[in-house]
């Protein structure tokens, strides 16, 4: 893949986050705590998109590092709002609050804060992975549940089961594609980049699907 | 390992990731919907279940109300009557002997006053109107007695050309009277309208009649609400005649006209 299609997409993938965040702001009143969840993840999305034109090479690492922590904070979160069996919950809280911890001790006491992780991202990607998966077993044995395509979540939560596990091997690959051929470079993060549009896109349909609180 | 290589797992493992999280949908879809026709299966077999225990209730219940207003009618009026006839001569008798018996005479009037309460239970288990003329005409006299000694106005129209005998069998039509009593009931003492219509809408699929007021209405969640915490037996039981008919019954609260639709599918 050339320069010039590669820039396409990123430009299609950074754009693609405005839609379902302007849709969250027009449907404010339909929003339960999830949504304001994936409202705040949006924005931060938009926001270090935004500063990662400003900076460059070592302050972008930590911009980015700095983001999949609150990244995964809100996701999980969303999810932790979302289960409502109880075990599950806790078990959410005791992962997520262990994995923080380590990622941040991991950065703060290897001094790495400015190269990008290569196993906690890919960890982090899969956590979300794994409850993305663990909710559509939620979906198919959840009798108040009946059609999953009117289900508002389901579509979020296709988003992130189609975009994390494919963020997993991406982020593992990280070492690889930074001394890779530029075309390489493009073409496999060209793939991430459909995926992020497309989970996009998935995000705004549940928050359309959605319907206003009584 | 070369790039290329490399490249061309990297891209094949993306792929084939997407490729089983669709696969993975496809399954959960497929699962969900056959979940969902054995779920519904079994409600509808429930329902059937249901709705015969409730018919054989108020058959029985029925059975039992038209056997206590048959010997009411039957055993006790006459009884009542040829009691209060031979007081009657008896009391002449002593009177032509010259005994004051006016006293007795006023209490005696109790006995036609028992009669017309007795004749009046008997009534309302199975309306005199109902038994002569049908349901639609025993409607309409209801509906007419309501306005006796109240300021409001009930009136029945008949908004359909139909006026031959209803599709209903004479238990079913009895149920559909009974629902209806409910509803005015119910109307009559919470919804303080000053005009209520009660229109015959239709007579065709479904068998459809609107109640339609002025007063303070109420929609269908406030009275699922209200069925929730309601401890009388009168939601109740036309819940339970509902189930029967597998009717539905509707309020609607809008624009300062309140509506409640009762709609009764006519089986074929």
């Amino acid at each position: 893949m050339d320069l010039e299609r590669y820039a396409i997409l990123e430009k299609f993938s950074a754009y693609s986050v405005y839609i379902p965040t302007l849709l969250c702001l027009y449907r404010i009143k339909a929003l339960n705590k999830s949504l304001w969840a994936l409202v705040i993840y949006l924005l931060l999305c938009i926001l270090s998109d935004q500063l990662s034109w400003f900076i460059n090479g070592e302050y972008r690492n930590v911009l980015m590092n700095i983001f999949t922590i609150f990244e995964y904070a809100l996701i999980v979160f969303i999810y932790y709002e979302q289960f409502d069996y109880k075990k599950i919950r806790l078990g959410i809280i005791i992962i997520s609050i262990t994995f923080l911890f380590l990622y941040i001790f991991i950065l703060i006491y290897q001094k790495n804060y400015s190269s990008v992780d290569t196993i906690l991202s890919p960890i982090e990607s899969a956590i979300i992975a794994i409850l993305a998966g663990s909710y559509l077993v939620k979906f198919l044995v959840d009798p108040k549940i009946e059609k999953l395509k009117k289900h508002y979540f389901y579509w979020i939560n296709l988003g992130f089961l189609l975009y994390f596990p494919v963020a997993i091997l991406l982020f593992l690959s990280f070492d690889f594609l930074k001394v890779c051929k530029p075309s390489t470079l493009y073409l496999v993060w060209g793939i991430h980049l459909i995926l992020n549009t497309i989970k996009n896109i998935l995000l705004t349909i549940g928050i359309w699907m959605k319907r206003n609180i009584q | 390992m070369d790039e290329t290589k490399y490249t061309i797992i990297l891209i094949s493992g993306c792929l084939a990731i997407v490729f089983f999280v669709l696969l993975l949908l496809a399954i959960t879809s497929i699962s969900k919907n056959k979940n969902l026709k054995v779920e519904n299966k079994l409600r509808i077999l429930e329902k059937e279940k249901q709705i015969e225990l409730l018919t054989a209730i108020a058959k029985a219940e029925e059975n039992q109300n038209i056997k206590i207003a048959g010997q009411l009618h039957d055993d006790i009026i006459p009884l009542i009557a040829l009691a209060s006839s031979n007081i009657n001569t008896e009391l002449t008798k002593l009177e032509k002997e010259g005994v004051q018996l006016q006293n007795i005479r006023n209490e005696i009037k109790a006995f036609s006053m028992i009669q017309e309460s007795i004749r009046e239970i008997i009534h309302e288990i199975v309306p005199a109107m109902f038994t002569s003329f049908g349901l639609l005409k025993a409607l309409e006299v209801f509906i007419k007695q309501m306005n006796r000694g109240n300021k409001s106005v009930a009136e029945f129209h008949n908004n359909t050309i139909f006026s031959g005998d209803l599709p209903f069998t004479i238990d079913e039509q009895l149920t559909i009277y009974k629902i209806c009593r409910e509803v005015l009931s119910n109307l009559l003492k919470h919804s303080k309208y000053d005009y209520l219509n009660v229109s015959l809408e239709e007579v065709k699929e479904n068998f459809i009649l609107l109640f339609s007021h002025d007063g303070i209405g109420i929609n269908n969640d406030e009275i699922n609400e209200l069925r929730e915490v309601s401890s009388g037996m009168g939601l109740k039981l036309l819940e339970s005649r509902l189930i029967v008919l597998s009717a539905d019954l509707l309020y609607s609260n809008d624009e300062g006209v309140s509506k409640i639709r009762l709609k009764i599918p006519i089986k074929k």
